[in-house]
């Protein structure tokens, strides 16, 4: 018999609908997915509080879950809106603790799989723990890569977080999706029982309180504090802050116990952030939300009409560019100095779409001049303005205006 | 008035730039070499990319997608010696076997438990023991022993290329269409921010060293991914241009309509095939000094899945082609397949590192030592010995 007549003669009926089922949940979590996405681009395009989106995707990519782990492209919208978003003017703690919690991070550092040696799970079966998620919670999150911490430290927090898991519940059929299908939960049969110790301290309370007194304790550390103002200073003044700047920044965070809002405006009211001209240059995301932000409602109509459904020319866009949206290549996610995005080809992808998008808004926008005065005021520098008055055509100048320093750099 | 090219050539003269620009001097211990990596994304089935036809158990524990000669017509591979044959859509690569070009690593992979695309290629970029166990690549931390220019080919920087040595990214097939009126009048705007400058300086060496753009266009309608190889082969054929680059292949991940003789890996197959003779040939002369490694995250499981192709598995196999290798083997501890010797009962068993290949090739052609390959570039990696002797002396 050949080949395709025995594959032919020995298919079991029913093989089909496993793909058929997989392939349907797939849809759906990339229609989330992108869902979600649209949702998160409309809110930073149209906000009258741009400081709070830009504060939110700050500390999403602080704390980065990606979609780069499939199995968790439908949770991210989540985890930004439910853990991130409701603490960004909150405490520190308070935000580290809900990141951890989140089904998203568990599921993307590996945390709910983890079992402790000693619990009834691991004493029953030949499962282990996994490190993961603590090692990156100390290297990434809080007391960074210098912050002294030794292996046994990342091991004793590791421990206390065995049972921080996600309750998985069979797939709903079609139509009954739960809001609760995946969401947290704390499995005593599988946490590590018994004291433990972590940079010199005794964390000895039971079941899921013991890793949530340690990851109380690890936020409040000077060394966090130095970690986190770091790179918050990285992030919204220099690729490499003062620092002055970081040291203020820092003696704040200590002095009110991570009151992320006092540590922003003592941020915003320090001169560093207004030094100019502005150094940071845009990320790929950050340079298309600024180009929505400029086009206002236009810009809808200057993304090709090719793709279906909210979000998906997004996700298109963001791809192109080189920075595809919520895809982070590694937990410490994208990098967040300007060598990082200064490479020929991004540049000149950045360029090409402003030229796409420049001939699209030239129906939405009729004064180019006005335009501009509107977008950058005063920012707009004379070899700009110069620049856009010498240009053969609006297309031309809206295209030059978005490709322009001043606009890539923030 | 000045074009944008003389404007760009009088400030690389005055050496304001060089940051982004890709000639900046490679070190004498380089000198003409070339290392190309090919991530084949997906998982490519090694078991059926390189058939162990003389294995006894293999006909059995590979089932219906096995490659049976005995059934007649023509033969689904060619064999390369008593155990091992090539699958009949890389047919074009066994002159270069024959020659000597190219070198097969077999029962290879990552040690890994899971099976997910994720973890493994981030094994396989990041070079640790365990996935996310580095947070740059292997290959941009080998450039620190190795100071040359490297450049990703497309727009995004893969994790095995990022780290702390300063790499590019360029696509020199030219996929972002920018009118020269614009740049020339960017060119202007960029005069005072040097960074952008570098880049826009870097943008016009890789369209001046890449393809002009009618001759990418249509070599882009014979395959995307052969026009990417060949202008990629002329960009590092150029003395100023790149001296490591990392292209990625994707469309490896054949669940389903994997088919033998044809189907849907013997098209994969048959691309990668033609697009490595496409940039052998634009390599030209630099050829005889240039290694391609290709890897992939995983194999696949031996017996085929219900829908016609193959589930993740673990060892697969790896291709080392080029003018130094010293090739026309199949460099194997092959395991079997017999019931007893699966991994899990289900997958080829893993018998060489992907790293241990990784340490040869480094060691060998760009000469790093052993300190920093069992350290920073591989860390804690000792126990893995280089594979050594895939080089011509």
């Amino acid at each position: 018999m050949k080949a395709a007549e025995r594959r032919e003669a020995e298919k079991v009926p029913d093989d089909g609908s496993k793909a058929e089922s997989r392939k349907a949940a797939r849809q759906l979590a990339r229609a989330v997915f992108e869902s979600e996405l649209a949702l998160r681009v409309e809110a930073a395009v149209a906000t009258d509080q741009p400081f709070v989106e830009r504060l939110v995707r700050f500390w999403s990519n602080h704390f980065t879950v990606s979609k780069q782990q499939s199995n968790i492209a439908h949770l991210i919208g989540a985890f930004e809106r439910e853990a991130i978003r409701p603490h960004v003017a909150g405490r520190f703690e308070d935000l580290l603790l809900a990141v951890v919690r989140h089904p998203a991070m568990l599921m993307y550092l590996d945390n709910h799989q983890s079992v402790g040696p000693a619990s009834k799970v691991g004493i029953e079966c030949e499962v282990g723990m996994n490190e993961n998620l603590a090692r990156e919670i100390l290297e990434l999150h809080t007391l960074g890569v210098n912050g002294g911490y030794t292996q046994a430290d990342i091991i004793a927090l590791a421990q206390m977080l065995t049972g921080w898991g996600v309750l998985l519940r069979p797939a709903p059929t079609a139509g009954e999706a739960r809001p609760d299908d995946t969401a947290y939960r704390f499995a005593g049969a599988r946490h590590q029982p018994g004291p433990q110790r972590l940079l010199g301290r005794d964390f000895d309370a039971k079941d899921a309180r013991q890793a949530e007194d340690a990851l109380r304790f690890v936020a409040r550390q000077p060394a966090t504090a130095r970690f986190v103002c770091g790179k918050l200073a990285r992030h919204f003044v220099a690729d490499t802050p003062s620092a002055k700047l970081v040291d203020a920044l820092s003696a704040v965070f200590v002095e009110s116990g991570g009151d992320l809002r006092r540590v922003v405006a003592a941020l915003l009211a320090h001169p560093e952030s207004w030094a100019s001209p502005p150094s940071k240059l845009r990320t790929p995301e950050e340079w298309l939300i600024a180009v929505g932000r400029a086009l206002g409602p236009a810009f809808n109509n200057t993304q090709s009409g090719r793709f279906e459904g909210p979000g998906a020319a997004w996700v298109y866009a963001q791809d192109w560019i080189g920075q595809p949206a919520f895809n982070a290549p590694s937990p410490a996610g994208w990098p967040d100095t300007q060598e990082a995005w200064s490479s020929p080809e991004q540049l000149l992808r950045r360029i090409s779409m402003a030229e796409q998008i420049g001939r699209r808004a030239t129906r939405y926008i009729t004064d180019v001049n006005a335009w501009l005065a509107g977008v950058l005021g005063a920012a707009a520098p004379a070899v700009l303005t110069e620049a856009v008055a010498g240009a053969p055509n609006a297309a031309v100048a809206i295209a030059l205006v978005f490709s322009s320093p001043t606009f890539l750099r923030r | 008035m000045t074009t944008r090219r003389q404007l760009l050539q009088g400030l690389a003269a005055v050496g304001l730039l060089g940051q982004h620009g890709l000639s900046f001097a490679a070190s004498p211990q380089l000198g003409e070499r070339r290392l190309i990596v090919v991530l084949l994304r997906g998982g490519m089935d090694g078991l059926a990319a390189v058939p162990p036809y003389g294995d006894p158990d293999y006909l059995r524990a590979r089932g219906e997608i096995a490659f049976d000669a005995s059934e007649g017509g023509d033969s689904p591979y060619s064999p390369l010696n008593d155990t091992f044959g090539l699958h009949s859509a890389l047919a074009p690569w066994l002159p270069l076997y024959s020659a000597g070009e190219l070198a097969i690593v077999h029962a290879a992979g990552l040690p890994l438990i899971g099976r997910s695309h994720f973890d493994a290629q981030d094994l396989l970029e990041c070079g640790a023991n365990t996935p996310k166990g580095a947070h740059s690549g292997w290959l941009n931390r080998a450039l620190g022993s190795a100071p040359c220019s490297a450049t990703a080919i497309g727009a995004a920087i893969p994790l095995l290329l990022q780290g702390p040595q300063a790499v590019t990214a360029l696509d020199p097939i030219g996929e972002a269409p920018a009118s020269e009126e614009l740049l020339e009048r960017l060119a202007g705007l960029y005069a005072a921010d040097p960074t952008l400058l570098h880049a826009l300086q870097g943008a016009d060496e890789a369209r001046g060293m890449g393809l002009p753009e009618g001759e990418a266009r249509k070599l882009k309608a014979k395959g995307v991914d052969r026009a990417r190889f060949i202008a990629t082969g002329s960009l590092l054929a150029k003395a100023e241009g790149p001296r490591v680059a990392v292209i990625e292949v994707g469309g490896w991940d054949t669940h389903a309509g994997q088919g033998v003789r044809k189907g849907r890996l013997a098209r994969q197959l048959s691309a990668l095939a033609d697009a490595t003779l496409g940039l052998r040939e634009a390599m030209g002369p630099v050829w005889s000094q240039t290694v391609v490694v290709m890897a992939t995250e995983f194999g696949r499981m031996v017996k085929g899945n219900g829908t016609g192709g193959t589930d993740h598995g673990t060892a697969g196999a790896a291709f080392v082609l080029g003018g130094p290798v010293k090739g026309g083997r199949v460099l194997a501890d092959w395991p079997g397949l017999s019931a007893s010797r699966l991994a899990d009962g289900r997958d080829l068993a893993l018998t060489t590192d992907l790293r241990a290949l990784f340490k040869g090739l480094l060691h060998e052609h760009l000469a790093i030592d052993r300190k920093a390959l069992d350290q920073q570039i591989f860390p804690d990696s000792a126990a893995i010995k280089p594979l050594t002797g895939l080089l011509r002396a």
